[in-house]
């Protein structure tokens, strides 16, 4: 090695053990690692620690020299989950904003390429069909607009009006921007200044400018909501006025870089406005994280469980306990809003689950954890088996701990799992939570306050499967209930979706719209067979759907489908033993189907062989591989009997003497 | 410690840890000085060694040396 490079390794070695002695090292520190690796040759590193120091203090030269070591060291490591060309359009100098963007944007997972019009030239970039915005061709344009270019006078005579005239003006450069380059929007909605010539009154006078503004940004707000698919988040907002309150609103606007170069964000709060930035374009990129795991000991409560024991746990009472006790709080409102739970703990598990179940000011109950691992294994084995259960990457993970060691663990062992470091005071654990700016989402649905449900069934079948010793056992331990419901209103809209939708587990291929399923269903020589069905971790909705036709001797089955979801849990087989007692129940000699390949179906190629059908083919047409089977209707059958059949309803009790079952609720799942 | 300091500063906004600054060097020897690049300096520096230079002073520096000097004095005079 060099001279050169030897001192750099020495001098990366001590800045190392300096940035690993802090809880959360500081910009300067963070650059300084980043420097080092960048002239030991380490590209990666230097990468690391730029981004790295965007969790740090908010310092601009820091992150400037940060933004250039990015640039020059990105190109040689490994691509960042997304990419993305990012227009910045300005009412203000927003050349550092642009020029800090790709870090940030790197942070929270994206390569992102910039554009920047000229100075306030933003309104005629979006109206001329020829400007360079437009050659760019951007994925993502931020709007990076503020207060002093809202056109509102300081007491409107007519507030209504001039608030829909405002909003107006800014909808509908969104709506023309959309139409020429179909570009997601991030628009920075308006800081509301501080200065108030009106004082208390501003607050209780309809037309002053501040009650303006702040109807103007949430009038934004509900036309972002409305513009594009319902949840696409094709138009997204980014609260400056939160983060001017946040930080102050006097630090905020600094009245001398206004008049010196037009710098209507504070340059010290320019990384800030950055960084939101990015993570608000990383939830229309989909580069969020998903799921929050969560230490126990000094984390959810005050303590280590393991000597004090569960009486002798801070939690719910006196100052630390109520400290704890809003952590949980906040954990709760982010599973809410779609953030899946975890924990990941060193703890004897069934101790662990008894503070959850039994400690009076636990607000957390295990039901909103997803994966409960609390165990001796080291934390990244804990998480990997974690990502594992659950379906998703470790790039999805944040893990949080008050342990620096574990964090920095983490950081070595599983360092896709992003961490938040704890101060060391507890008062402060709610604060690094909520800064933490990456678990954004473009919109909100239904099913994001029941997702730790899912993903709960989904880690729970994950370990139910590997402790089965065999598959047979393993069906038998799901409990599943296959419940028969007829094609009626309330069923046909799903069983069109599966219809339509499902490619791999489908015999036929035939694609039938809802009507014409309703008119083929009223017909006396067709039987439809709709099947529920559910075990013990979850209900997965309507996902089979049979339909066979009367034709000679023979029930024909015309179409033949199930949702990914369920395939290979024994249904096929319960279906075809149905599909038998339906021939017999109408005086049919056999049953006939046939297979038509499609390129995503070869799932289902072997199916009838396997349920005992014959091939009638003389020879199989090469051009369409179609195969056709028959098995006649009382050849004896028997089923795995791995599921309870039930009938859910009366037309389906009349031909299959099966009890009737109350039926399941549940959202359904698209099918696969 | 003033130079040691301004020297930081110029390798941040520049991006470049090899920067050496001499005290004769005026925007023209620093490729990329341009008035972005100055606004962002002169607000590095007063945040750096917490002082406000004046509107008026914020073209005047013909060198590093005179904004070294005129930083110095204002650091004195807090």
């Amino acid at each position: 090695m060099s001279e050169r490079g030897d001192t750099a390794a020495r001098g990366i070695e001590e800045l190392t053990a300096r940035a690993a002695a802090s809880d959360l090292p500081s910009a300067r520190l963070c650059r300084e690692l980043a420097v080092a690796h960048e002239r030991a040759g380490d590209p990666a590193g230097a990468v690391r620690w730029s981004l790295a120091l965007t969790d740090a203090d908010a310092d601009l030269a820091a992150w400037i020299a940060a933004a250039g070591i990015l640039r020059r060291c990105l190109p040689h490591t490994r691509p960042l989950p997304r990419t993305a060309r990012v227009a910045v359009l300005g009412s203000y100098t927003t050349s550092q904003f642009t020029a800090l963007l790709p870090l940030a944007a790197a942070r929270a997972g994206i390569d992102v390429s910039t554009y920047e019009c000229g100075y306030g030239q933003y309104r005629q970039e979006i109206l001329d069909p020829d400007s360079g915005l437009y050659r760019f061709a951007p994925d993502v344009v931020v709007l990076a607009v503020h207060a002093g270019d809202v056109a509102l006078p300081a007491v409107a005579d007519d507030p209504d009006g001039a608030v829909a005239a405002e909003v107006s003006r800014w909808t509908a450069l969104w709506d023309t921007l959309r139409a020429r380059c179909g570009t997601r929007i991030v628009h920075h909605a308006f800081a509301v200044p501080e200065e108030m010539a009106l004082g208390h009154l501003a607050l209780r006078t309809a037309g002053s400018r501040a009650t303006l503004l702040a109807r103007v940004n949430a009038e934004l707000g509900r036309a972002a909501t409305a513009a594009g698919p319902a949840g696409g988040g094709a138009v997204c907002l980014v609260d400056c006025d939160r983060l001017a309150a946040g930080i102050g609103r006097r630090i905020w606007f600094d009245p001398r870089y206004w008049r010196r170069a037009r710098q209507a964000v504070a340059l010290d709060c320019v990384p800030l406005l950055a960084r939101h930035t990015a993570a608000v374009i990383g939830a229309q990129l989909g580069t969020s994280r998903k799921c929050l795991v969560l230490d126990l000991d000094n984390t959810l409560w005050g303590g280590v469980l393991g000597e004090e024991g569960l009486a002798g746990l801070q939690l719910g009472e006196g100052p630390l306990g109520e400290a704890f006790a809003a952590v949980q709080d906040y954990a709760l409102e982010l599973a809410r809003r779609g953030v899946v739970l975890a924990v990941c703990s060193k703890n004897n598990d069934a101790d662990a689950r008894e503070v959850f179940e039994h400690h009076p000011g636990m607000r957390l109950r295990l039901d909103d954890i997803a994966m409960f691992s609390a165990c001796w294994d080291d934390k990244p084995t804990q998480l990997r088996r974690i990502a594992a259960s659950l379906g998703l990457g470790l790039d999805a993970l944040v893990f949080v701990d008050d342990n620096p060691a574990e964090r920095e663990a983490v950081r070595q062992l599983a360092g896709d799992v992003d961490v938040i470091a704890l101060p060391a005071d507890p008062h402060g654990y709610l604060r690094a939570l909520a800064d933490y700016p990456f678990f954004e989402t473009a919109a909100l649905t239904a099913e994001d306050a029941v997702r730790t449900a899912t993903y709960r069934a989904r880690a729970d079948l994950a370990v139910a499967q590997a402790s089965a010793t065999s598959l047979e056992e393993f069906h038998r331990s799901l409990d599943m209930t296959a419940t028969l419901v007829d094609l009626d209103e309330l069923t046909l809209p799903r069983v069109a979706q599966l219809v339509g939708k499902t490619n791999q587990f489908n015999l036929t291929g035939r694609r039938r719209g809802a009507e014409e399923l309703a008119r083929l269903a009223a017909e006396p020589s067709t039987t439809v067979i709709c099947v529920r069905l559910a075990d013990r971790f979850a209900d997965h909705g309507l996902v089979a759907v049979l339909i066979a036709i009367a034709d000679g001797d023979a029930l024909a089955v015309d179409t033949w489908l199930m949702s990914c979801r369920v395939i290979g849990r024994t249904l096929e087989d319960e279906l075809a033993g149905l599909l038998l007692a339906e021939a017999r129940r109408r005086g049919l000699a056999r049953v006939i189907g046939h297979y038509q390949p499609s390129p995503k179906n070869a799932l289902v190629a072997g199916l009838y062989e396997r349920l005992g059908f014959t091939c009638v083919d003389a020879a199989v047409p090469r051009d369409t591989g179609t195969t056709h089977w028959s098995r006649p209707a009382d050849a004896p059958y028997a089923s795995p009997g791995l599921i309870q059949v039930v009938a859910g309803r009366r037309k389906a009790a009349d031909h299959l003497a099966v009890p009737p079952q109350e039926q399941h609720r549940s959202k359904e799942e698209v099918p696969g | 410690m003033v130079q040691d300091r301004l020297q930081r500063i110029f390798r941040e906004i520049f991006s470049d840890d090899d920067f050496i600054l001499i005290d004769t060097m005026t925007s023209a020897d620093v490729p990329g000085w341009d008035s972005l690049a100055h606004i962002n300096l002169i607000y590095a520096v007063e945040r750096e060694f917490s002082i406000q230079i004046a509107d008026d002073r914020l073209a005047s520096f013909a060198t590093v040396g005179d904004m070294r000097e005129h930083i110095e004095e204002l650091s004195r005079a807090a």
